[in-house]
């Protein structure tokens, strides 16, 4: 659950940023798409 | 392409831009800037008009090809019209594509400064223009077109430039047309710093790091789906 946890939050905080610049639903919509992670073993 | 987090140019780029200044960012490749400027264009245009708002130019085909890809994949939801003007294609064909119309136009500086100069882009909705990859296109000798194509250009339009060194042409050309710039520079160093967000999961013991993996590639597909 902690890297659901941690993964939900990093998605949280960059959606966060973005949508205190007012933009458009549907842009956030398609920024929210493109939120990616890469993990280092 | 995708975020990770935030970048620096993504933060403090885009505000600039939607405020509709005048905008020089300095940074390397992988900063983000691109998504930086297709954020901004994408919330600047007028969902509502059809005409040509936004002119990117490019320094070349392939590049102008990526934007455009990059801008239909952001813009899912927005669903613009983007038209790739370059050389190699057929000169009816090009003409034909831009009366069907197009809100945002990427093309390398020749064929745009063509159809300009034929009438066939309008300049009277124009909004934005990105001058992207602006050392690149001045390298391959583009600037006498730039020139024109600013000339053509309605006092009026935010222009931004975008690249990772600022050539002394591209200096003279910014303070030839640009009204108060603001610049943002950000140094390679500080990008690799703060643009990676990283965690880690604690595990009680060493064979418990399948099960965890497992359960995060789990979750990411879960969350790739939702975002979908």
């Amino acid at each position: 659950m902690l890297a659901k946890e941690q993964l939900d939050s990093i998605q949280d905080e960059i959606l966060e940023k973005f949508t205190q610049l007012d933009l458009k639903p549907d842009l956030l919509r398609g920024i929210s798409g493109k939120i990616q992670f890469t993990i280092f073993l | 392409m995708g975020f990770e987090k935030l970048s620096d140019i993504q933060a403090q780029g885009i505000l600039p831009m939607l405020e509709g200044k005048d905008l020089i960012v300095q940074s390397r490749a992988g900063s983000g800037k691109t998504i930086a400027f297709i954020i901004s264009l994408l919330q600047l245009i007028d969902d509502n008009a059809s005409q040509c708002q936004v002119l990117i130019l490019e320094p070349n085909r392939e590049l102008a090809r990526h934007i455009q890809q990059l801008i239909i994949d952001l813009g899912k939801y927005i669903k613009p019209k983007v038209h790739t003007c370059i050389g190699g294609i057929n000169l009816k064909e090009e003409i034909e594509k831009l009366q069907e119309g197009a809100k945002i136009i990427v093309g390398t500086p020749g064929r745009v400064h063509e159809m300009l100069k034929r009438g066939h882009i309008k300049t009277t909705y124009f909004k934005l223009l990105v001058m992207d990859e602006a050392d690149d296109l001045f390298a391959v000798g583009f600037e006498e077109q730039i020139r024109e194509i600013l000339k053509i250009t309605p006092e009026d339009v935010q222009i931004t430039v975008f690249s990772p060194t600022i050539p002394l042409e591209v200096l003279r050309l910014t303070r030839d047309f640009m009204k108060d710039p603001v610049t943002i520079l950000v140094r390679h160093e500080q990008f690799l710093i703060q643009n990676t967000k990283q965690f880690y999961i604690p595990l009680d013991k060493a064979e418990s790091k399948v099960d965890a993996l497992i359960d995060l590639f789990e979750h990411i597909g879960k969350f790739e789906k939702r975002n979908t």
